[in-house]
């Protein structure tokens, strides 16, 4: 019982976007998917929530294909960031009147939700949504998600735009409507920091491949920056996988991802320090130029 | 399908509502001209005028609504099958009720103007089913290859500007009445062309928009 | 209950000391109940995976025990068991590094422990 996709290749003009991914997303997991920008975040959401035709490869709901699947996909919300700009027909339309639809749309839609959602962020939902701050036009796309009450729910950069204390706002309510409901959430967020304590799992996306899809916490342990003088450093950490080498004079920086049972030799003079979340990503995939 | 139908039922009426203005529109530049005017006659042409609002509004409406909402419902999980079904049950719902209402008001006021509006029922269906497939095949257009479909609608707008217009011109000669019974008398039979070209036209909006639609990406 | 958290260690070793060290102040008595992990995940934005954790690393500890369909409680004893446990980590903890930085300023012996003298404990 799980949304799995395997083998999803997607091309655009020649070039892939998103190279052999596998996934399988448990039911009453909050997942995180990060990567840099352009890594293929939003495009393979899209493509789980069957919004976008994948290349070739299959996304299935519980064995059941997802593609043109009404049943699969009333338990799938994928709530796009909104970019009302001139250009698109959505800027002339009101906040509440692509509130109503959403409504129309999902089976489970939570109207007492929505109406304490809109009054907490102080929502003008007569407004046109081209006429919306960008964090207002989060809030839209966050009331959607959560309102949705789909078992998949997928947000993407749901806190862009929104000043620290709606974030702080968003990830209480998130936990409390996960912890309520048990819903499945990926969220694709560039502001990792914050959200890395509210994430059971992380997927990190680089280049259109999956590089990491562990327990964050597994993830973060297995990370560690040692410094000192460069040959100790060296000697320290021969034999580990060693990422983003920071140098200056004779001082040396690494950060190295252990594997179960590897360690830090510590008889040698270094300091061994833990990494957050956002340093650990930032080594895996921040390679300094000229490096491939 | 129930929230489907329920979405385009409320988009017919929508779309209704602007057609009933555009008609209210041309009813009352009628009104301002046409010196000692024949009520049951100005109420029987009423038909006519819905008639080319409803043309007018679904060649310019349709685009709007498949490179708005085709795309928007697709993103909250509506299956490609469905978005094709409600569109055109939209198409046949207000073409029907357009058609309703003008065989309501002839079939209230009878004279002559109702009985030949009646016999052009036929001919009434085949222009809005060719025009609505017109428009949706614009819409299509505009969802892949915007600045085409834009030239196309900046073509039509022209054309439908320069229609009003040309009635309002009628009008100011108190023409108006005269000429729209004179196009009248040609809808009421139906050449065998039209029947045709209404019936090409949305063979190929259908096949056209399903080819599209099948691979659309959703942007919004 | 109230301290933040901080990145220098995993979260849910964090919340396991915050609780232990509400139950050595006295915030949390023994035989009462403790917050749910749901409530302790709003609290700190966490994951309730990762406070469940946490509180499951004190249930092992026998510092906590389940009360089935109710939720977590303080254990009798658990005072005790807390501060035999820091009082026997305190040497590691504290005073080692504590040597450590007092060899590399060349502080001797005497030295420091004048220094503790002077100071109320």
């Amino acid at each position: 019982m799980s949304l799995h996709c395997e083998n999803i290749v997607k091309t655009y003009s020649g070039k892939d976007v998103l190279d052999k991914v596998t996934l399988d997303i448990q039911p009453g997991k909050i997942y995180g998917l990060i990567g840099r920008n352009g890594a293929g975040k939003t495009t393979l959401l899209s493509i789980l929530a069957a919004q976008n035709p994948a290349s070739s490869g299959s996304v299935t709901l519980d064995g059941q294909r997802v593609w043109e699947n009404r049943k699969s996909l009333e338990k799938i919300c994928f709530s796009r960031e909104l970019n009302a700009n001139a250009e698109s027909g959505l800027a002339a339309m009101k906040a509440k009147e692509y509130l109503r639809i959403a409504a129309t749309y999902y089976e489970g839609w939570d109207k007492p939700l929505e109406e304490r959602l809109v009054k907490l962020f102080d929502l003008n939902v007569k407004k046109k949504l081209g006429k919306l701050s960008k964090g207002m036009l989060s809030m839209v796309t966050i009331i959607v998600a959560l309102c949705s009450k789909a078992a998949y729910t997928f947000l993407d950069e749901p806190v862009a735009g929104l000043d620290v204390v709606a974030r702080e706002q968003f990830y209480k309510l998130l936990l409390e409507e996960y912890s309520s409901s048990g819903r499945t959430f990926i969220i694709s967020t560039h502001i990792i920091e914050e959200a890395a304590d509210v994430l059971e799992d992380v997927i990190i996306l680089h280049e259109g491949r999956i590089l990491i899809e562990t327990d964050t916490q597994a993830f973060v342990d297995s990370a560690v920056h040692v410094s000192g003088k460069a040959e100790e450093v060296d000697a320290a950490v021969s034999g580990l996988e060693v990422h983003h080498p920071e140098t200056i004079g004779r001082s040396k920086g690494v950060t190295v991802f252990l594997k179960p049972g590897q360690k830090v030799d510590e008889s040698r003079d270094v300091s061994v320090q833990p990494v957050s979340l956002q340093r650990a990503f930032v080594a895996l995939c921040g390679e300094e130029e000229g490096k491939s | 399908m129930k929230r489907n139908l329920k979405f385009w039922t409320r988009y017919t009426w929508e779309s209704m509502a602007v057609d009933l203005s555009f008609m209210a529109g041309l009813a009352v530049i009628t009104l301002f001209s046409a010196e000692g005017l024949d009520l049951g006659m100005f109420a029987s042409i009423m038909p006519y005028y819905l008639c080319i609002a409803a043309t007018f509004g679904m060649l310019i409406i349709n685009t709007g609504s498949q490179s708005l909402y085709v795309p928007l419902l697709l993103s909250m999980g509506e299956t490609r099958r469905n978005v094709l079904l409600g569109f055109h049950y939209y198409r046949t719902l207000i073409i029907s009720v357009t058609l309703a209402l003008c065989a309501l008001i002839w079939l209230l006021i009878p004279g002559e103007v109702s009985s030949a509006g009646l016999r052009s029922i036929p001919t009434i269906l085949c222009i809005l089913v060719a025009s609505s497939s017109l428009g949706s095949i614009l819409g299509t257009l505009f969802t892949k290859w915007k600045w085409l479909a834009t030239v196309i609608i900046i073509i039509l707008c022209g054309g439908a500007g320069g229609a009003v217009g040309f009635m309002g011109v009628a009008a100011a000669d108190s023409l108006v009445i005269t000429e729209t019974l004179e196009m009248a008398a040609h809808l009421e039979t139906l050449p065998w062309w039209l029947a045709l070209t209404a019936v090409a036209a949305l063979a190929l909006d259908v096949a056209f928009q399903w080819m599209l639609l099948r691979r659309q990406e959703v942007k919004l | 209950m109230n301290e933040r958290l901080t990145e220098q260690k995993s979260i849910y070793l964090q919340i396991s000391e915050m609780i232990e060290t509400d139950i050595l102040r006295e915030i949390l008595l023994e035989e009462e109940q403790v917050p749910s992990t749901n409530e302790l995940a709003k609290l700190y934005t966490i994951n309730p995976a990762t406070a469940a954790k946490g509180v499951g690393l004190l249930v092992d500890e026998g510092i906590l025990y389940k009360r089935r369909g109710i939720g977590m409680f303080v254990a009798n004893g658990a005072r005790e068991k807390i501060l035999a446990k820091r009082k026997a980590a305190f040497a590691e903890n504290h005073v080692a590094p504590l040597l450590a930085e007092a060899k590399s300023l060349g502080i001797s012996k005497e030295e420091l422990l004048t220094m503790i003298g002077e100071r109320n404990v």
